[in-house]
């Protein structure tokens, strides 16, 4: 018993969390989002909300404020990220 | 975006795609129909095609392919590439499907079919169907392939 304990602990110590592949990003969930695009209204903050999907489906359905840059074919709008380079950019 | 619809937020839709019911084909319905079509050299008895795939992978717009991106599916049935967005405002590529038989659209992961079947519909194409967990499942089940030929990137 005692073993089986052990090798669960060093299991769960070694095991690497699901979300380790995703520690590079920050996630910002749906009601954070909201909040910072009212921030973003009141000044508080800035960023560029990018929707990385086809042009078809950004016109379909769009979270208001984002800026389109399909990445199919980001090379041909890529200046619409602008040339300030530490600017926060949100994609999804 | 489909976390930010459900929760209710606002969205913006400059232009908003017709609701009409979506139907796809799984690998292993494809794999008939496709076994099927082969053995009629893809026509039928008009000498009109019996089914077209329609490949709208985003790597097929790309020179250099990765793994999976290097394969479509592997029919006498003829494929056509193209981008999604190649459709918008081009009637001579949405002309060029043809209006007998069947066809599929192929995407990465079945996720974009939708899109592009509800486009579709606003010209009278409505013999599409998608392909359910697109390529990647077809590739999965170990379905043929071929390699794309060097000459058909999109875009």
């Amino acid at each position: 018993m005692k073993r089986s304990i052990l090798f669960l602990i060093t299991i769960l110590i070694f095991l690497p969390f699901p979300g380790v592949a995703l520690e590079r990003f920050d996630i910002i969930t749906t009601a954070e989002m909201k909040q910072m695009l009212h921030d973003r209204e009141t000044g508080k903050i800035d960023f560029l909300l990018v929707n990385a999907l086809d042009k078809m489906i950004y016109n379909h359905a769009t979270i208001p404020g984002s800026i389109n840059i399909p990445l199919s074919s980001y090379k041909q709008y890529s200046a619409k990220l602008g040339t300030q380079k530490d600017k926060l950019i949100i994609p999804y | 975006m489909k976390d930010w619809i459900k929760a209710g937020n606002e969205i913006t839709a400059a232009a908003p795609l017709p609701a009409i019911n979506v139907n796809f084909v799984d690998v292993d319905e494809l794999q008939k129909l496709l076994a099927a079509a082969d053995r009629q050299n893809c026509k039928d008895a008009d000498n009109k095609p019996l089914l077209t795939i329609l490949d709208f992978r985003m790597s097929r717009a790309l020179q250099k392919k990765m793994s999976a991106d290097k394969y479509q599916i592997q029919t006498r049935c003829s494929t056509i590439n193209a981008q999604l967005d190649d459709f918008i405002n081009n009637e001579a590529l949405i002309n060029s499907l043809p209006d007998s038989g069947q066809i599929i659209a192929v995407s990465e992961t079945g996720n974009r079919d939708r899109f592009l079947i509800q486009f579709l519909s606003q010209y009278n194409k409505t013999n599409i169907r998608g392909l359910k967990y697109g390529m990647r499942n077809w590739l999965k089940a170990g379905y043929s392939v071929e390699e794309i030929p060097e000459r058909s990137v999109t875009n």
